[in-house]
């Protein structure tokens, strides 16, 4: 793996490039998951994987230019282009299943095939839990079932773990504080033209399964539950987001 | 020296078993709770303290704006100097602040403290505040937005107060094809600003160029002078010293004729009801995400864990002022040339005192410790 930079109009984007294979572009969720990991070395047995730092995110400033999701999209859309990447399979989970969505409806002809895990973005018929109010830990067992918070507790944990993950959850309030949804993307998802797939943890506690099925029906796309899993499936079970990316990319070679 | 009679109004009924269930006073803890029938006889209680402070001779009262909570029951503080203007006549009133990044239209602001300023003859203080963390839940604004709001907000309102209108403003955050406010303040250029502060390094600056008045609650002696001396410092880049006027700290006051050992007695359960119940305000409700930069964020866990240590927040800066009323003058003047404030937010209804209890304390202030506190 190598961290590259890519020049998209006056910013600097950091990317991760690993792997080799069919091009796979990475979005990466929230709660610091930005650095390589173990989902990326998975994916990357079976494809190249560039994977971007967003902008805001993995212990930088917001640039002043990010004022919602839609702006990381236009961004994204000259970060494919830079790296010349003719319609990839992109992959977003959660808060970048919301960024993959939204390229997607935004751009239908950058994108080849796409695949969300507990993706945010369509408006919940409930009210997803308010992380930003809850304590590190406890937001945390939120994301994934697997994940040890009492690392970032603020008062008892690490102070330089827990000042990060705080300073990265501003880039995500600058992007989900008002509102953890974007109203207008439900009729704008009708834009998608590609071959998707919809992922979701059986034991997603933050926007259980149901609202999974919906953005799949929207999508015309098959939903996958996996059993085991909460929030970021990436985190729980990264073996069914791959076997899930190989299946999707293997259909589209049919097609 | 100044002195300024410090009010939060507090809910004096905070029952613990609710706010161990919501884990806090603020934004969550449910409004059943409030009784409007209550409600109506406290603030009458808590504006006669306040007018009496004006008749005693105070400098200043104060009032200050909190959202959804138990804490402080003044979401609007300029209503609350209104009501004020009206029944005193002597000292300023300070609103300890309105919080201008919380408003959609600071030139609402800008209106309502002219308006005051023009009613009271020029006796209002004009704080300005980012407000809480915890208003930005309530409020539902985003708070990586609140310093950049903060600062343009301000410049608005002192454009909006000392240039002439109509002007176009086109900012950032803020666009207005007219700026003409009506009345403009009575005090010339503008009322005095103030600067509650938190102690981020940012605001320390900002405040510490305009040479604004700083004041800091809840903060250790050590950590209060730790801020004032970077106030200091920057005053210093910025071309000039700054003196005690520049600073205020805010200090219980208590007293009793038994001394200090019975002032103690008689204060404390008050101040644990304060600690426990009103100030339950868990860090990321304190602190939301993007409220400040990352290292006053770093220095705001080094106090949390200080305070968690010491059983909550500091209520004094220093030796806390409670006994005889002269123990409390002497005690007074030592705390204020320790931290070098020349402003007293001297603060007497705590938690759930009653009416009673804290009038006694107001007033053997005033009688005793007020007439020996040099002045000006």
């Amino acid at each position: 793996m190598k961290t590259v930079d890519v020049s998209v109009i006056d910013y600097q984007a950091r990317v991760h490039v690993g792997g080799e294979g069919p091009p796979l572009v990475f979005l990466h969720g929230e709660a610091n998951t930005s650095a390589w990991s173990e989902i990326h070395d998975r994916l990357a047995e079976h494809f190249t994987v560039y994977a971007p730092i967003h902008p805001g995110f993995g212990g930088e400033e917001i640039p002043a230019w990010v004022h919602d999701v839609t702006d990381i999209t236009f961004h994204n859309a000259g970060l494919l282009r830079a790296l010349e990447l003719e319609r990839p399979l992109v992959v977003g989970v959660s808060l970048g299943g919301w960024m993959a969505l939204d390229l997607a409806a935004h751009r239908p002809d950058l994108v080849g095939a796409l695949l969300t895990v507990g993706t945010l973005g369509l408006r919940p018929d409930e009210p997803m839990p308010d992380i930003f109010i809850k304590q590190a830990p406890e937001a945390l067992g939120y994301l994934a079932e697997s994940i040890d918070g009492s690392v970032v507790d603020p008062l008892t944990g690490d102070i330089d773990a827990a000042t990060d993950l705080w300073v990265e959850l501003a880039a995500q309030a600058r992007l989900m504080w008002e509102r953890p949804y974007d109203k207008r993307l439900q009729r704008r998802l009708h834009q998608v033209d590609c071959p998707a797939v919809v992922v979701w943890g059986a034991g997603d506690r933050l926007l259980p399964p149901e609202h999974g099925r919906r953005v799949a029906e929207i999508l015309g796309a098959p939903f996958e539950v996996v059993p085991e899993a909460g929030h970021m499936v990436t985190i729980d079970a990264p073996a069914a987001v791959v076997a899930a990316a190989v299946k999707l990319h293997g259909e589209r070679e049919e097609i | 020296m100044e002195i300024y009679a410090f009010h939060l109004m507090p809910w004096p009924k905070i029952d613990p078993d609710v706010v161990e269930k919501y884990t806090s006073a603020w934004v969550v803890y449910p409004n059943s709770e409030y009784d409007p029938e209550l409600g109506q006889q406290l603030y009458g209680e808590y504006l006669d303290q306040l007018v009496f402070a004006d008749e005693a001779g105070f400098d200043a009262i104060c009032v200050n704006e909190h959202h959804q909570n138990a804490y402080g029951l003044m979401p609007s503080p300029n209503i609350m100097a209104a009501a004020l203007v009206s029944r005193t006549s002597r000292a300023k009133i300070a609103i300890l602040g309105n919080g201008i990044a919380l408003r959609d239209n600071p030139l609402r602001v800008a209106e309502e403290v002219a308006m005051l300023d023009v009613m009271s003859g020029g006796r209002i203080l004009s704080g300005f505040v980012r407000g809480i963390g915890a208003e930005y839940h309530s409020l539902n604004m985003d708070p990586t937005r609140s310093r950049d709001m903060f600062f343009e907000a301000h410049d608005l309102i002192l454009k909006a107060w000392t240039d002439p209108g109509p002007f176009n403003w086109d900012g950032e955050h803020f666009q207005f094809r007219y700026v003409n406010v009506w009345p403009r303040p009575l005090q010339q250029p503008h009322p005095p600003i103030f600067v509650p502060s938190q102690g981020s390094a940012e605001t320390l600056e900002w405040a510490a160029e305009r040479r604004y008045p700083l004041a800091c609650t809840f903060v250790p002696m050590e950590r209060l002078k730790q801020f004032y001396g970077k106030y200091r410092e920057y005053a210093e880049g910025f071309g000039y010293t700054a003196g005690p006027e520049q600073f205020g700290l805010t200090s219980v006051v208590h007293i009793h004729p038994d001394g200090e050992e019975a002032a103690m007695a008689s204060l404390e359960p008050h101040v644990r009801y304060f600690q426990e119940r009103c100030f339950t305000l868990p860090l990321p409700t304190f602190f939301p995400p993007g409220y400040t930069a990352a290292s006053s964020y770093r220095t705001r866990l080094e106090i949390a864990r200080e305070m968690s240590g010491a059983g909550g927040p500091a209520l004094s800066a220093g030796e806390p002022l409670v006994g005889t009323a002269e123990q409390v003058g002497e005690r007074l003047v030592r705390n204020m040339e320790e931290a070098g404030a020349g402003k007293l937010l001297a603060w007497f209804q705590i938690g759930d005192m009653p009416h009673d209890k804290a009038m006694y304390s107001m007033e053997q202030f005033a009688e005793k410790v007020l007439p020996h506190i040099p002045r000006g």
